[in-house]
């Protein structure tokens, strides 16, 4: 057990380690190096000892153009422990650290609850689907929700904002929250986000749902079949202890291993929704960052993504041995190797997730 | 060989939605390759013919610079699909390849390569492509077919991986090695028939993901807004307020429902090929 | 021995298909028998003769698509398919229990032995007056089949062994003091020792609980040591039922029993002599006119590919079903 959890985290850091390095030479190796860019700028600027420019520069990037490139690799680390991601340029004067801790939680929240929706909706949808298979109902859920899934996100988004915002002015247009009002624990805030988020967790969800539910119910349909269940009905248990306690939990369990997969889809989608409902989380920055050719904030924005996700990740891995008793105890005779999460049954990824 | 087209021949015909989702995409791929040959983008659009309703001149009426929207999306159907057909196969490549020698070879080129799997299949892709795509502002085909398969190509990988793997200690295995074939005619003869399903189905589904991200990257202006595609179509009608009116409804819904057309077939073709390599889900 | 005393389950003229209309596949067609309490009943046959739907048809668990078309399963003259849900549950385990092949898959792998049986004491709470009484005869049944109490009540079922597993299977079958326990091939799953233990545990359990056993299997050794009464099934129909004795030493016998007996290679025998069984079991879609085992019988007359054969009982109630075995029967010449 403690081995499972030790390996998880040392992954987790190991990746995290890996992409902020690649951050780091990715700023350096771009065509045109920015920084020397940035340097000549200030210095045509031409009120600026040398001294003062690499200390602008040092601030901006986090880094000290002169040193060798192993020194500044280290400092970059450094900084980067330290919370420090340099300074934003299409923000000047901001941290870049300062407006990713403001734009993380919108976007924790919306892609958190458009998870859950989307989970809840799906797994629901799914399992009635394996409960009456034949149906016309069944027959006709599939059929919609192969088609939803096929659809692009943004595309949703954008037929969303179409019809519902301007032309028959049902939800905001955009933004998090009304203009004006105040921010804090009261009513008329948390009523205006509600609001302002509704369109963009339905663009998230809609598309979302339909995965869930029919590996939900690829899922339960092998669970009702497998032996076990039949062995309970033997015993003459009842339905409902059944359906709870011997096909929910086994057919819900393939289903967490999927969350991690989804999770890292949902945060690469968030660049597209943000954006098209002007929702100030982690990926509108990203690309404002980048049509503003503003490198600190991308790679602080784009470091900070991938964090999420490695954490998110992470959670799930451990929480996984709480509800599948499998994991914490190896078996008899058999390889007691516990096996993550992510190792069992590769299923196919939701259109559009094989790439991203 | 043959008997596989028949079974899919058979399949198509039993579930008509796979069969239209062949059909749609054979019409797409011909207007891709022909389209450009019959019609043609004037240079200069002309102010005054902008956002016409549909007529037999401009079955779908036109944009904002007077330019035909059916025009447009027979046009730019090619950019899109060759992307897509090239992510995919570049995909499906570096991942059966990578796969085909970790699980093969083992030992320290299996733990490398599988370390570099976890950070591909972690890393969210869709970021990573856009920070790479504005960084490297290209709109070659092939680069920009590099660059969305960059993160594509780590679950293929471990899939073909565990099978070559398990492959590897079956018994057919060490009976063809102990009969001394060449590591050629194993991958050829053993490997790759039993890994061939999955990877054809993940060929296609890649192309719908290559698809999804690179009209993304268009609709972003992460990708250089040159030439005419889907994309770029529905980039330009909202940057000219396609959203706040109902004018230019065709030139915004029009991409839209062509990409959506496309990607439908995709997923609708692939499951006759689901069912095709996985009988039991067979449909009868 | 004829029986006299009042079955504890019958099966009469008992027809389980799969699938509907004319294609349907008739895994157990027209099986009847007795048994009788007390019995040690063994219903043998090759994989796919319709013995083990035959056995989930005796507590109406038969997987679906198939179902019962034509006869029934009385438990105590009650017939199964005339009960409501509520009173199948109420007899399944309580006085009807069955332990599944293998017993490998026979356990939720996310719970405890313990909740699962916890569970069984739940849905059947009026047998036991409390949880406390309930898991106390559990201990004293685990120890009957020779199982430390406290570790299998703790355990998820990765954490057992084959072997194990088919002998908490046994407790937990017997838990609710049924008066019937049905076994699907219990030794067959298992290695020589495991096998060993767990005849000898059902044995003892026979004789200390007076259980009926009905138990489905393909090895004529476990039926030699164990059973009391035999039926012999082939595709689907019964062949061949009486005692134990009847079936392995009367010389009135069914040609596929007959050849099975004699299939079995003797240690005793100068050098080891397989006899197969030439050809092959029929397939269920596409059965042979008349007797189903006449394409493969050296006994094989006209009549018998025209017409199948009853099942005809001599004095004693040993019945067989072949023309020509019984045509000496009914013409006088056997008794």
């Amino acid at each position: 057990m403690i081995s499972y959890v030790g390996k998880r985290v040392a992954t987790a850091v190991f990746i995290i380690f890996v992409v902020v390095s690649l951050s780091f030479f990715m700023v350096r190796l771009m065509p045109g190096n920015v920084m020397e860019f940035l340097e000549n700028q200030l210095a045509r600027q031409g009120d600026l000892t040398t001294q003062q420019i690499q200390q602008q520069v040092n601030a901006i990037y986090g880094v000290l153009p002169s040193a060798p490139v192993w020194r500044q690799y280290l400092e970059y680390i450094g900084h980067i422990c330290q919370g420090n991601f340099g300074t934003s340029i299409s923000h000047p004067g901001q941290s870049v650290a300062h407006i990713i801790a403001n734009a993380l939680p919108w976007t924790i929240f919306s892609v958190g609850v458009s998870l859950i929706v989307s989970f809840v909706v799906g797994i629901a949808v799914g399992t009635v689907m394996a409960a009456a298979q034949a149906s016309r109902f069944t027959k006709f859920i599939t059929l919609v929700v192969s088609f939803l899934s096929a659809v692009p996100n943004y595309l949703i988004a954008i037929l969303l904002i179409y019809f519902l915002t301007d032309t028959h002015r049902l939800f905001p247009q955009g933004g998090a929250y009304e203009a004006g009002v105040p921010i804090g624990w009261n009513l008329p805030f948390l009523s205006s986000v509600v609001r302002h988020s509704v369109l963009p967790i339905a663009s998230y969800a809609i598309v979302g749902f339909g995965g869930w539910a029919l590996q939900m119910k690829g899922s339960a349909i092998s669970t009702l079949g497998a032996e076990y269940v039949r062995v309970a009905e033997a015993r003459g248990l009842g339905r409902r202890r059944i359906m709870q306690s011997y096909v929910g939990r086994n057919s819900l369990l393939p289903q967490v291993t999927l969350l991690a997969l989804s999770l890292g889809f949902m945060f690469g989608g968030s660049v597209f929704i943000e954006q098209f409902f002007n929702y100030p989380g982690i990926g509108y920055y990203l690309i404002s960052a980048v049509n503003s050719r503003d490198y600190s904030l991308m790679m602080g924005c784009f470091v900070l993504i991938t964090v999420s996700v490695v954490f998110s990740n992470l959670i799930v891995d451990l929480l996984y041995p709480l509800i599948d008793p499998r994991i914490a105890r190896p078996s008899v005779g058999r390889k007691g190797r516990p096996s993550a999460p992510r190792e069992i049954e590769e299923q196919p990824a939701p259109v559009g997730g094989t790439m991203a | 060989m043959r008997e596989f087209f028949r079974d899919l021949w058979r399949i198509l015909w039993a579930d008509k939605s796979a069969l239209t989702g062949a059909v749609l995409i054979v019409c797409y791929v011909l207007v891709a390759i022909f389209g450009p040959l019959f019609v043609h983008l004037s240079s200069f659009g002309h102010q005054s013919a902008a956002y016409l309703t549909p007529s037999w001149h401009h079955p779908l009426g036109t944009d904002s610079l007077g330019q035909g929207i059916a025009t447009e999306l027979i046009v730019g159907t090619r950019p899109i699909m060759e992307v897509g057909l090239l992510a995919a196969i570049i995909t499906t490549f570096v991942g059966v390849a990578i796969g085909l020698l970790t699980g093969y070879l083992g030992g320290w080129v299996d733990i490398v390569a599988m370390r570099i799997v976890d950070i591909a299949l972690t890393i969210p892709g869709l970021p990573l492509i856009i920070v790479i795509a504005a960084v490297i502002h290209s709109s070659n085909p092939f680069v920009l077919a590099a660059i969305l398969s960059v993160t594509g190509w780590a679950g293929l990988a471990r899939a073909v991986r565990s099978q070559a793997i398990s492959l590897r200690t079956i018994d057919f295995m060490a009976a063809a090695r102990i009969q001394g074939l060449p590591l050629r005619n194993i991958v050829g003869r053993q490997l790759l028939p039993n890994v061939g399903p999955y990877v054809a189905i993940h060929f296609l589904l890649g192309i719908t993901g290559a698809i999804y991200a690179e009209v993304g990257l268009f609709l972003l202006g992460v990708a250089p807004l040159s030439g005419t595609n889907w994309g770029i179509m529905i980039n330009l009608a909202m940057s000219q307020g396609a959203l706040y009116t109902t004018k230019s409804m065709l030139y915004l819904l029009c991409p839209m429902a062509a990409i959506v057309i496309l990607q439908v077939a995709f997923v609708f073709f692939s499951r006759a090929l689901d069912s095709l390599f996985n009988p039991r889900l067979r449909v009868q | 021995m004829t029986v006299t005393s009042e079955p504890v389950l019958s099966v009469n003229d008992l027809t389980v298909a799969f699938g509907a209309g004319p294609g349907a596949i008739k895994a157990v067609e027209q099986v009847s028998l007795q048994v009788a309490p007390g019995d040690i009943y063994a219903v043998v046959g090759e994989s796919g003769c319709g013995k083990s739907t035959l056995a989930y048809s005796m507590l109406d668990v038969i997987p679906p698509p198939g179902r019962v078309t034509s006869g029934d399963v009385q438990v105590r003259g009650r017939a199964l398919g005339s009960m409501s849900r509520s009173e199948l549950n109420q007899l399944r385990s309580a006085e009807v229990s069955m332990v599944f092949q293998a017993a490998m898959n026979s356990f939720n792998p996310v719970t405890t032995i313990g909740r699962q049986v916890e569970d069984l004491l739940e849905a059947h709470n009026r047998v036991f007056d409390s949880a406390a009484s309930g898991r106390a005869y559990f201990d004293e049944l685990l120890g009957m089949v020779r199982l430390p109490t406290e570790r299998i009540w703790r355990s998820y079922e990765h954490q057992l062994s084959g072997g194990m597993k088919q002998r908490v299977a046994i407790a937990v079958a017997l838990l609710l003091h049924p008066s019937i326990l049905i076994l699907d091939e219990p030794t067959t799953a298992l290695d020589v020792l495991n096998q060993r233990l767990v005849l000898d545990v059902l044995r003892n359990l026979h004789a200390s609980l007076g259980l009926s056993v009905v138990f489905v299997t393909h090895d004529l050794a476990v039926v030699a040591e164990l059973a009391s009464r035999v039926a012999v099934m082939y595709a689907g129909r019964l062949v061949e039922s009486g005692t134990v004795d009847e079936i392995f030493t009367d010389e009135r016998r069914h040609p596929y029993v007959a050849a099975l007996i004699s299939a079995i290679p003797s240690v005793l025998a100068e050098g080891l002599q397989v006899r197969p069984i030439a050809g092959q079991v029929p397939n269920l879609a596409e059965l042979p006119a008349g007797c189903r085992f006449a394409p493969r019988c050296p006994l094989a007359r006209a009549i018998c590919r025209e017409a199948e054969p009853p099942l005809v009982a001599d004095r004693t109630g040993h019945a067989v079903a072949c023309h020509v075995v019984n045509e000496k029967l009914v013409e006088g010449t056997v008794q």
